[in-house]
């Protein structure tokens, strides 16, 4: 019954496009529950942001990447009023972090976590104290992050790696870790295998979770909680497990399972080896993690309260992570959420009114958002947008909680949703391709009695892997569909617990469209590729689905190049194939962002969108000798 | 900045320089009793006379005969056109001297130390030019002041760097291109750059010549010079004829889809402009060019794209380029005509169209084959300036102290162009300097990977010491570095100072050095000659020493006044009834240390 319907409703939209285009709701967008509003900066400040502090009083500190401290008065421009900046320090040494606390700011510069202190009550610090300091090799690449007070009063840092070609730690001491900073200038080292740790946090457990980015040793951005002792993936810390106070025992490179299999295989083989809670697919999610923040709003922002956004530079845009905790271990997933920022979202804060405040620099670091600074705060208007609340881990699949009462026969459509799970080498090389991707075909929905929630009964669940769980089918009340269809689930742990009672349905060979992702990767007749007929609707739909606008744009610079850009190079589509699977960073030096290897990506389609990135720029190749004249 | 410099006036491998020996006057014409040969000099910054030590290296005019007389101005036994030179001198207060290539275009030497806006009578200015028909108090014209005012002290050695391009003249002897100076660099602080001459500056024969010798002003006032190093261009002769050249538009894997070009003709100067498309085009220019010299000859090429150059049929340089990747290969060369082919293909349109082969004689400028605008610019970096202010300016950086990379390091920009950089480590002076504050582009430009400031002005470099130690006896090694057990930094104070025109924000550094508690506070003095640094120190000071200065020597010109470093610098000292200074050896080098049992603080000056 409930297939005719829908089926019926299909067939009527196929027919009768315009029809259907007319009774359909106007399609809602992040904007109307999310609103991104701009601090207008005066002209003569550079304010690349590495720093945000709001202060009780309603005023807002944030440090720059010129050493400066501006105290921002009346941030929230209530009834249309501008805000005003004041100078509050200066000449610091880019400056990443800030914090304020009993009337001072902490402030991290590269070599130095500093309190600033206005003793004479003029609005400007005069007292520059050095809390703590460390050693630095000269490396540009040893950023420091933090700090983070914890409920005791003491500060967490990060320590980048130096880059030397490879995440190098040993150059300076305690790089690629996570420290604390105690009350009396103590340095205590907590953890390693940190590589670009731009962002973190301690939430309301007291617990430190940490961003990662993609690099060397690490397959895609992720997350991870980290605790005293633990070893998060990036081997370049370990040098300085050699010293007394390492919380680590003594752990060289060679002790790493550099092995290319997935993490949680090598983490089998390395106590000390942290999997992170949740991973950010590479580009599919964000391609540069940076700030996060849990919502402790008490629904000020909306309802998500408890759960975190996280930020990423790159892709300038939030993104929202749920974590629970399954034997004893973080777990969760992490969904879209708001796009459309400024600059380069590096990070965020939240204001007295449970707005958030969001830094942003992406000078030299490369962002989506097209300013080189910026300043913006996101706004929740009270509207309820409609989304995958919560997607958590059931012993034989997933539930998804909805923000809103759902159609019950959209939920019950298997067709509503696309499952799969894959997973990321864990290696020194830089990033990873995804690999071990296979369908995780749908057995069975229950709809929950109140319509807020559906269980996912799978038939492959894979532990240790990256379930996406996609629901573009879903509808609410108003046949409005999902805000955001996707999620992605990192399945480190699988409950215990009863299993749902759905009957076994046998033989549904057409209903899961991860079989037409399949077929795809079955090796399709395709000739010589120069033959390969270019349908730039079909292609544009592929560079969507590989997430591949995430970092270009047909002819401008984004994260990455152009195609028109990579046209004038003259690849054969073979070989935009071959660099597709295994990127060459040093073909393109003037970007800042190395591409990760797409190799999942099926080979047909690479050649599809090869053929139409060269009919961008028909060249031919050159031949050395047959120009030389010797006449 | 400084490094960048001297590295771009210094000589092209393989080019030998000419150092005068100033053993004796044999390098100069006719020298007047002005002028000697002495062993050293010394001066003091308030002294109106040089203090000369018997010897042999340096050349001094001491002013003996009487004033401005003409005939004792220097004039160099040696001709020159195009010539890189660089020497250093010395004045007393109040001096006045010129140092004028080919006698006839002059850089000024004069003591304008602490002047705050230099004109084109001050030091390191090309000197105006004169005539009097322009009418009264308008007679001076086109003279150029330095960018900033970099002379020294008086007493004080300064470095003069000049490349210098010499007019050119027809065969017959109308001029075809002005003198000019490409670059200027006094005391490390670049000048001037590419300033044409349109004539000679005041004081001079006016008629310009294709080589005379150097002079040196002789009769204004007391002068020293010391390491006079020069090395000459002879003009390159090589003279060419138009080129003939093909140029297709389309290409099949390198090659032309056409057999007959889409144009032909000749042109003076081969040019990429030719191709009027970014990529998909051949050009092959044909040309004769003729040698009148036989000699070994470099020619370079730059392009964007695969270039072929043939000398002679005899393929010279191919490949595959981008432009910043220079190509060279020498050759040797009868003299008379030869012929060279350039072929130049490219595919791709993400670097713009360019071509540039030169060519060149050795010890002579570059010739270009190629036309100049063939070749684009480089991407230009934008300087990213700090600028001192009205209240200091301090700027944390990574910073070159010689070729270590200090990763504490903050500079301090004092009102009235008076600079220092200071290694929080280890608490001491990196660089003293005065004029523009601080060059942060290779910090702020982009992500900023050496991540390093660099000093605007003229710099005089410390010894990065920290200043205070506790040694066993005056005989005792100073520390070199100090471990953090050792020495604490705990931050600095921004405190308030009275001085001159109001108050001021200076920093105080603090450290806990053994249980001792220093402030370190530099302030500049009142007439900007230099800094004070006041040093306060609470704690056991028996057995503490102050070290105030160390270099390869230390002089003391006037009482508790030291020049140091080669006369680098001046350091005032203030003793007391119980704690004198000593000047002694530190690991073979001079130190200027002093006890200071029974004190609680120190003061010294340090003057440049």
């Amino acid at each position: 019954m409930k297939t005719t319907k829908l089926l019926s409703l299909i067939f009527i939209g196929l027919l009768t496009q315009q029809t259907f285009a007319q009774t359909k709701p106007r399609p809602l967008t992040e904007e109307d529950f999310y609103e991104i509003k701009t601090l207008p900066i005066p002209d003569n400040i550079k304010l690349e942001i590495g720093g945000v502090a709001p202060m009780p009083d309603g005023r807002l500190g944030v440090c720059t990447r010129r050493g400066e401290v501006w105290v921002i008065e009346n941030p929230y421009q209530l009834n249309g009023t501008s805000p005003s900046y004041k100078l509050f320090a200066s000449g610091l040494h880019e400056a990443l972090g800030l914090a304020y606390r009993d009337g001072a700011f902490y402030c991290t510069q590269r070599g130095e976590l500093t309190k600033l202190i206005d003793t004479d009550a003029d609005g400007k610090a005069d007292v520059y104290e050095s809390v703590a300091n460390w050693d630095l090799s000269g490396n540009y690449h040893e950023y420091s992050y933090g700090p983070v007070f914890d409920k005791a009063g003491d500060m967490y840092l990060t320590f980048n790696v130096a880059w030397v070609g490879y995440g190098e730690g040993k150059l300076a001491k305690w790089r690629g870790w996570l420290v604390k900073i105690k009350k009396d200038g103590t340095l205590e080292p907590i953890a390693t295998g940190l590589r670009s740790p731009a962002g973190f946090t301690v939430n309301s457990n007291g617990d430190v979770l940490y961003g990662e980015n993609q690099g060397d040793w690490v397959g895609s951005g992720r997350i991870t909680h980290l605790e005293k002792g633990d070893f998060a993936g990036n081997a370049g810390g370990l040098w300085w497990t050699k010293e007394p106070d390492s919380p680590l025992k003594f752990t060289t490179v060679k002790d790493v399972p550099d092995t290319g299999e997935p993490m949680f295989e090598a983490a089998k083989k390395m106590k000390s080896l942290k999997l992170p809670a949740v991973w950010f697919p590479h580009a599919l999610m964000g391609i540069s993690t940076a700030d996060m923040i849990e919502d402790e709003t008490g629904g000020k922002f909306g309802p998500f309260q408890g759960q975190y956004f996280v930020y990423d530079q790159g892709q300038s845009k939030a993104m929202r992570m749920t974590l629970e905790k399954v034997n004893g271990k973080y777990q969760g997933a992490c969904y879209p959420f708001r796009e459309g920022f400024q600059s380069g979202t590096l990070r965020a804060r939240w204001g007295n009114d449970g707005s958030m405040f969001v830094g942003q620099t992406s000078r030299g670091w490369g962002a989506t958002g097209k300013d080189l600074f910026g300043l913006q705060r996101l706004v929740w208007n009270g509207r309820m947008p409609f989304e995958m609340k919560n997607v958590s881990a059931r012993p034989d699949g997933f539930e998804i909680e909805f923000t809103m009462p759902i159609n019950k026969e959209s939920a019950e459509n298997l067709k509503s949703y696309e499952l799969k799970s894959f997973i990321y080498k864990y290696q020194h090389q830089y990033g990873s391709p995804i690999i071990n991707q296979e369908d995780t075909p749908l057995r069975g929905v229950i709809v929950s009695e109140d319509r807020m929630k559906v269980r996912l009964v799978l038939d492959n669940i894979r532990q240790g892997y990256i379930h996406q769980v996609m629901a573009s089918g879903i509808l609410n009340d108003e046949g409005q569909p999902l805000l955001h269809d996707v999620s992605y689930y990192t399945l480190n742990e699988i409950p215990t617990g009863d299993l749902a009672k759905v009957p076994l349905r046998a033989n549904q060979p057409a209903i899961s469209p991860v079989k037409e992702i399949k077929s795809a990767t079955k090796k399709e007749k395709i000739g010589a590729s120069k033959d390969i007929i270019v349908n730039s609707k079909e292609v544009a739909v592929l560079l969507k689905k590989h997430a591949c606008l995430a970092c270009h744009a047909e002819g401008s610079k984004v994260i990455g190049p152009a195609y028109t850009d990579i046209a004038k190079r003259n690849y054969t589509n073979e070989q935009i194939l071959a660099l597709v699977y295994e990127p060459k960073p040093e073909n393109w030096p003037e970007y800042a962002t190395a591409m990760a290897p797409m190799s999942h990506v099926p080979k047909a389609d690479v050649l599809k969108i090869a053929a139409w990135i060269n009919s961008l720029d028909k060249k031919s190749k050159a031949d050395l000798n047959k120009i030389e004249n010797r006449d | 900045m400084l490094k960048k410099l001297l590295f771009l006036l210094s000589p092209l491998s393989g080019f030998a320089q000419t150092q005068i020996q100033l053993n004796d006057l044999n390098a100069f014409k006719n020298p007047s009793i002005n002028w000697t040969i002495e062993g050293g000099v010394t001066g003091n910054f308030n002294g109106n006379a040089l203090t000369l030590t018997t010897g042999k290296g340096v050349i001094v005019n001491t002013l003996r005969g009487a004033k401005y007389q003409a005939t004792d101005d220097l004039y160099s036994v040696m001709e020159h056109g195009d010539i890189k030179m660089s020497l250093d001198f010395m004045m007393p207060k109040g001096s006045n001297s010129g140092l004028y290539l080919q006698s006839r275009y002059e850089i000024q030497i004069l003591d304008s130390w602490l002047k705050k806006v230099p004109n084109d009578g001050d030091c390191g200015a090309i000197y105006h030019r004169w005539d009097e028909s322009r009418g009264k108090g308008n007679e001076g014209y086109e003279g150029h002041a330095p960018r900033q005012n970099a002379v020294k002290a008086p007493g004080l050695w300064n470095h003069l760097e000049v490349d210098f391009k010499a007019p050119t003249f027809d065969a017959s002897g109308k001029k075809l291109t002005n003198a000019r100076f490409n670059k200027v660099v006094l005391n490390g602080v670049l000048i001037h750059e590419n300033i044409e001459l349109l004539g000679v500056t005041r004081g001079a024969v006016l008629q310009e010549v294709a080589k005379a010798p150097f002079r040196i002003q002789g009769d204004h006032g007391q002068v020293a010079f010391k390491n006079i190093v020069y090395e000459v261009f002879e003009p390159s002769n090589v003279t060419f004829s138009p080129a003939t050249y093909e140029y297709y538009e389309g290409l099949t894997n390198g090659i032309p889809k056409q057999n007959t070009p889409t144009t032909t003709g000749t042109i003076a100067q081969p040019t990429a402009k030719l191709a009027t498309i970014q990529s998909g085009f051949l050009i092959k220019f044909q040309g004769k060019f003729n040698v009148p010299e036989a000699g070994n000859y470099t020619f370079s090429s730059q392009w964007n794209g695969m270039g072929i150059l043939l000398i002679d049929k005899d393929t010279t340089i191919k490949g595959w380029y981008l432009q910043h990747e220079e190509q060279k290969k020498s050759k040797q060369l009868l003299a008379g005509e030869h012929t060279y082919s350039i072929s130049y293909m490219k595919d791709f349109s993400w670097r713009k169209n360019g071509l540039a082969v030169f060519m060149q004689k050795q010890r002579s400028e570059k010739q270009a084959i190629t036309e100049r605008t063939s070749l684009p610019d480089p991407e230009p970096t934008p300087l990213v300036e700090v600028k001192a202010n009205d209240q200091p300016v301090l700027q944390r950086s990574f910073m070159m102290y010689g070729n270590k990379k200090k990763t504490h390091a903050i500079s301090v920009g004092m009102p009235n162009g008076l600079s220092f950089s200071y290694d929080l480590n280890q608490g001491g002076f990196l660089h003293l300097w005065r004029g523009k504050f601080l060059d942060a582009t290779q910090m702020w430009h982009d992500r900023g990977e050496p991540q390093t400031a660099e000093p605007m002005g003229t710099i005089i470099t410390s010894n990065d010491k920290f200043p205070l130690a506790y040694l066993a006896s005056a005989e005792t090694l100073f520390p070199d570095s100090l471990t953090k057990n050792d020495l604490k930094y705990k931050g600095y104070k921004l405190e308030k100072r009275n001085s001159f025109s109001g108050e001021f924000m200076y920093p105080n550094f603090m450290y806990e050095y053994k249980g001792l508690k220093v402030n370190d506070i530099t302030t500049p003095l009142d007439q900007f000659e230099g800094v004070n640094r006041n040093l306060k120190f609470e704690g056991e000071a028996g057995q503490l020493y102050a070290l105030m200065a160390e270099g390869s020597d230390i002089i003391e010109v006037s009482t508790n006044r030291y020049s140091v470093d080669n006369q680098n610098y001046y350091v005032q000292v203030f003793p007391t009834e119980n704690n004198k200074p000593i000047v002694r050896n530190n690991n073979g080098k001079k130190q200027l240390v002093m006890p200071l049992n029974g004190l609680k603080e120190i003061s010294y000056h340090l003057i440049f």
